[in-house]
């Protein structure tokens, strides 16, 4: 019995171990928390992570001398990641809402997005203003997201589908689960249409409220947060931006 | 072709992970879940509420939270950093399990009746003997049908690790299907199939072995 027992210790003691080892943190690394979505991160042909915000993240982590450190998250859990410091970052196409501003920093915009709807090709004469949306039977949106809130803002009624990802509102689309998706512009445009796995879908910009995408980070990160700012305004002086939205919005 | 061979090989780094976080949740849980119930069966009454109180939770509560609580908790509420990814996941696995197989292990030693510890204490041997020699055979026979259907479900709840990002085989797919491509997340389906498939078979060996005792 007691070699039992002397046995279970030693597990539990090496699992213990394991878990120290991991914990360990390097101080001149930011972790960026990130999801895989075209075109702002995402893995070009050989798995490298590739994409507007993963170049424009590496960048700015090199001009301030970080070490940039990309670790996939989970979209819903991103506030718990940061609040936690299992990330230092949100940098991943995150529009900026009065909500989320309320519990982490969010830096100056770098970048306009725009809500769209996404729909089957031959939808493509029924949806075309802001009012004919609210006649589709149901809607994908990602939970939380700025198409979400779109939602909301019109006092659509549809049958509202959320999803945990914008990319499964896609899969919706197509299967014909969900009669439309309002999601980021950026997304629809690289991810719907001829030479993409989409298609058979297409967007329409039924004009939604301009918005904006900004970097996330936790409050009392104050310096980092004028460290971010500063370069932002510098690349948009100096067309480092304008050249990232040629090589991956256009 | 190349495509396809591509996406096998990186569900199969995914199922790397499965397998690990299945393989280390037995290791640890199996005799972990032998402590907890012999906690629960203890005469000692503090032990015994504290064990039962212990598995009311981790039973009555979604995996799911357990791993969030796990994971991100500590740094949440104590500032401290916590576990890793796949630490978290395990212990979070292994604590849950336990308490399950905890309770099947129960039902096992009940089921021996109580006259053969009776006959063993008057043949003069001690607890643990009657443990090791008369109950522990009969209790495995009896818990072998039970343990297998947990220990298959393991294997797909496995699949929650995704949820703190844990790279395991379906989040994998998830990545495909999030580029555009679907086709990867039913093909996981397959990975499942076969590994289960592996596992029913060596359950059902199992219990043939143990067809000679007599319950």
């Amino acid at each position: 019995m007691k070699k039992l027992f002397a046995t279970l210790l030693a597990g539990a003691v090496a699992v213990c171990g394991i878990a120290a080892l991991g914990a360990c943190k390097d101080e001149n690394t930011l972790v960026i928390g990130y999801t895989l979505y075209a075109p702002m991160n995402y893995k070009d042909e050989s798995g490298k992570l590739i994409g507007f915000d993963t170049e424009f993240a590496e960048k700015v982590c090199a001009e301030l001398g970080y070490t940039p450190k990309f670790q996939l998250i989970d979209w819903e859990q991103k506030i718990s990641e940061l609040e936690s410091k299992k990330i230092d970052l949100i940098w991943n196409g995150m529009t900026i809402t009065d909500e989320l501003k309320e519990n982490i920093a969010i830096s100056d915009p770098y970048l306009e997005n725009k809500q769209v709807v996404v729909m089957k090709l031959e939808d493509k004469d029924k949806y075309t203003d802001v009012a004919s949306v609210g006649a589709a039977a149901s809607i994908a949106v990602e939970s939380g997201s700025a198409g979400e809130a779109t939602v909301t803002d019109n006092g659509y009624t549809s049958k509202l589908n959320k999803m945990t990802a914008q990319s499964d509102c896609l899969l919706e689309v197509k299967t014909g689960s969900s009669e439309v998706a309002i999601i980021d512009y950026t997304m629809a445009k690289s991810m719907t249409g001829e030479g993409t796995d989409y298609a058979d879908l297409t967007y329409v910009d039924v004009g939604y409220a301009e918005e904006e995408y900004g970097v996330g980070m936790r409050k009392e990160d104050a310096d980092l947060l004028k460290q971010i700012n500063e370069l932002i305004a510098k690349y948009k002086q100096d067309g480092t931006l304008d050249g990232l939205v040629k090589k991956y919005l256009v | 072709m190349t495509a396809f061979w591509n996406v096998t090989l990186a569900l199969l780094e995914g199922f790397g992970s499965t397998c690990l976080i299945f393989a280390a949740t037995l290791v640890f849980a199996i005799p972990l879940g032998l402590l907890v119930t012999f906690g629960s069966m203890s005469r000692f009454r503090p032990l015994k509420w504290l064990m039962r109180t212990i598995v009311w939770v981790v039973r009555g509560t979604p995996l799911m939270l357990q791993l969030i609580a796990i994971f991100y908790g500590p740094a949440l509420l104590f500032g401290i950093d916590g576990l890793d990814r796949v630490p978290a996941v395990i212990v979070a696995f292994v604590i849950n399990y336990a308490c399950y197989f905890s309770e099947i292990y129960r039902a096992g030693i009940e089921g021996v009746p109580r006259g053969q510890a009776e006959a063993g204490q008057v043949l003069g041997l001690k607890k643990s003997q009657v443990f090791f020699h008369i109950t522990l055979i009969q209790l495995i026979k009896r818990i072998v049908p039970p343990m297998s259907n947990e220990i298959i479900t393991l294997v797909k709840d496995t699949s929650l690790a995704r949820i703190i990002s844990v790279t395991e085989i379906i989040l994998v797919a998830q990545e495909y299907t999030r580029q555009g491509l679907i086709w990867p997340l039913f093909y996981t389906g397959v990975f499942y199939l076969l590994f289960v498939g592996v596992l029913t078979l060596l359950f059902r060996y199992t219990e043939k072995k143990l067809e000679y005792i007599k319950i």
